[in-house]
């Protein structure tokens, strides 16, 4: 049963991706598309036509699909309803980290300078979100004595600067907000996914809608100490709301400027936490 | 960021989400540093002047209209200034008045465009539909004053063609304050933003020295500590105590500040001198002009456009343009050396390119300029 949070994620992932433009637009003072739009756009990828540039080898073939398949994997891991995923949170930590080097790595296999740009941004970033990631995962440690997911979810974590530190953090990963550098449309066209069309577009924007939608629910289930299904959804909306937001005031940092301020500010404000957990 | 050995040459358009008009830069790039800058203008060259040198005085101020459209009418202004100029011919009140607020509006939608595409270039995509929104007031106001949003052909030869009647003159006052409303809160807001600041202080620095060397004009020369208008050297129309706004910062930052603070300047202006003079609107206009010739200067929401022309007879026989984007073009090199690749776009966005305005070709052959015919164009792209 617990198989069904493939099809689920993926739905509710392009769900959030769509509200997320809807209340996007709206806080720019436009209309902006219907909810559903993600998943007209996945349809409508389907359909397309692919188009390979000159000079690539196996390996363009390769990597969307890894990209995509990485991404489903840590569905399986996320605390959602029928899945009990009982190990250890360092699964987590490396699946995900396996879904933005696969997508490094896609950049990187098209014979194109503006992926190849895309994807050492995206590298960068990476490690800059790694840092404040893996500190609020060991305050979360730290706080409920154990390593596994499922405990992280049925403890009471008061950790507010925690909680913020992996909002951004999660930003970065997701490169919204803030933190939208690899795929700065007006810098380097399309970044990572400059060369890719049709259905290897597709699972590229399928791993973003699912990634997503892991990061949120993750944020929710960890801090927001959810007790039933439908609260834990409410929740995730809340978390959502709160990116989107953040994404709506402000600018695009520079590269060496937002893992400047990820390295700089946001760890040391998650240390804090860790701080107060390791005294008490 | 650690030099490189080797460098890659990136081409930055001609077609490139960030650039709103064709250009071709290329960009000699080690690592995320620039090296050098190749500028290849020429993609929107539509032989202007050779066509307005072939039709009449008054077909040739509509096609002069149409070089921009965002600056559309400085340059129908400073063609009827030249060309009355040289025919000896002086405009009533009214219509001087009419051109001047017909232009300040034009500088107010022009700045908030570019202010609105700036902040899309840094990712801010909010900030870009609120100065679309606002700039929506202007647009409102041409559609009634003229009929039209862009290419409004408020000019004639000799005068205006539309009149500002009484409501129209309320509607103007509404927009004006609601705009000057929004310019304070751009001011408290937009420009006092830490990412903002992060992302354009410091970056595309054109000192004072070099803006007066390369004869920088406009709002870009006056973020670098230069006080030139022509507003205020060479009055025309109406303005008779401009005080043109400088800013010493010579960064990307100050030329956001100064075309925010004239966006403020211009709205106030119309506001002011909204009284006008009860006089007729135009002046007969004979189009067959003695031998003569004659130099229009105005102050375009980018600076200087200097209209030069030679007439004899119904049928001018030359027009030279010389657009402020052209000027521009040489400050590309100095401002983008050294920068950082994701700084591009800003940069560009920056000096308020307006290439459709600056494609003009000229050949020097010993000193001796000649003009080319379209077979020689073929001729000389092809073998390059």
């Amino acid at each position: 049963m617990s198989i069904l949070i493939i099809p689920l994620g993926i739905f509710l992932g392009l769900i959030y991706a769509g509200i997320d433009r809807k209340l996007t637009a709206r806080m720019q003072n436009r209309i902006g598309p219907p909810v559903w739009q993600p998943i007209y756009d996945i349809v409508k990828l389907w359909i397309k036509e692919e188009v390979s540039p000159k000079g690539v080898g196996p390996l363009y073939y390769l990597f969307p699909i890894l990209t995509f398949m990485s991404a489903v994997l840590v569905l399986l891991v996320i605390p959602f309803g029928p899945v009990h995923f009982s190990g250890d949170v360092f699964l987590l930590i490396y699946l995900l980290v396996m879904v933005s080097t696969f997508m490094a790595l896609s950049g990187f296999a098209t014979n194109n300078y503006f992926g190849f740009i895309g994807a050492w941004r995206t590298i960068v970033q990476l490690v800059g979100t790694e840092l404040p990631f893996i500190i609020v995962i060991i305050t979360l440690i730290l706080q409920t004595d154990s390593l596994s997911i499922m405990d992280f979810t049925k403890a009471y974590n008061i950790l507010p600067f925690a909680f913020i530190a992996f909002i951004i953090s999660n930003q970065a990963k997701l490169n919204r907000g803030p933190f939208h550098i690899p795929d700065a449309e007006t810098e380097i066209i399309a970044g990572i996914e400059t060369e890719y069309s049709g259905r290897r577009l597709m699972l590229l924007y399928l791993t973003h809608a699912i990634e997503l939608f892991v990061l949120v629910s993750i944020t929710a289930a960890f801090f927001l100490m959810p007790l039933t299904v439908l609260d834990f959804l409410v929740k995730s909306l809340v978390v959502l709301f709160i990116m989107i937001c953040m994404r709506v005031v402000v600018a695009r940092l520079r590269i060496d400027q937002s893992f400047k301020f990820l390295w700089f500010y946001i760890a040391p404000l998650a240390l804090i936490d860790l701080i107060r957990v390791v005294l008490l | 960021m650690r030099d490189i050995d080797y460098t890659y040459k990136i081409p930055f358009g001609p077609q490139h989400p960030a650039l709103k008009e064709i250009i071709h830069l290329r960009f000699e790039v080690s690592g995320e540093q620039i090296i050098s800058v190749d500028l290849r203008p020429g993609y929107m060259h539509r032989g202007i002047e050779e066509a307005l040198s072939r039709r009449p005085f008054n077909k040739g101020l509509y096609l002069s209209e149409r070089i921009c459209g965002i600056c559309s009418h400085a340059h129908a202004q400073t063609f009827c200034q030249a060309v009355e100029k040289a025919a000896k011919v002086e405009i009533p009140e009214r219509a001087k008045y009419i051109r001047s607020i017909v232009a300040e509006l034009e500088r107010l939608h022009s700045h908030m465009l570019l202010l609105g595409v700036m902040a899309h270039e840094i990712g801010f995509d909010t900030v870009f539909h609120y100065f679309w929104r606002d700039r929506e007031y202007v647009m409102d106001l041409f559609e009634m004053l003229t009929g039209n949003r862009v290419n409004y052909s408020v000019n004639c030869l000799g005068g205006v063609r539309f009149d500002i009647t009484d409501e129209i003159k309320k509607e103007i006052e509404n927009a004006m304050e609601r705009i000057m409303e929004r310019a304070e809160y751009y001011e408290k807001s937009f420009i006092k933003d830490a990412t903002i600041k992060k992302r354009t202080k410091k970056i595309g620095y054109l000192s004072k020295n070099s803006a007066e060397e390369l004869s920088i004009v406009g709002p870009n020369a006056r973020a670098s500590g230069v006080k030139y208008d022509i507003r205020e050297t060479k009055p025309y129309l109406i303005y008779d105590n401009h005080k043109p706004i400088v800013d010493n910062g010579c960064d990307v930052y100050a030329r956001m500040k100064v075309r925010l603070k004239e966006v403020r300047q211009s709205a106030k202006f119309v506001l002011d001198n909204l009284d006008l003079p009860e006089t007729r609107l135009k002046t007969p206009f004979s189009l067959n002009i003695k031998p003569n010739e004659a130099v229009g200067r105005t102050e375009a929401p980018r600076g200087e456009l200097f209209y030069y022309v030679k007439a004899n007879g119904q049928v001018p026989e030359r027009i030279k343009v010389r657009t402020p984007t052209f000027a521009a073009y040489h400050m590309f090199s100095p401002v983008l050396k050294g920068q950082y690749v994701a700084d591009i776009p800003i940069i560009v966005a920056s000096t308020d390119p307006c290439i459709a305005c600056a494609d003009r070709i000229i050949l020097v052959e010993n000193g001796k300029e000649k003009i080319v015919t379209k077979e020689e164009l073929c001729q000389y792209s092809s073998s390059r």
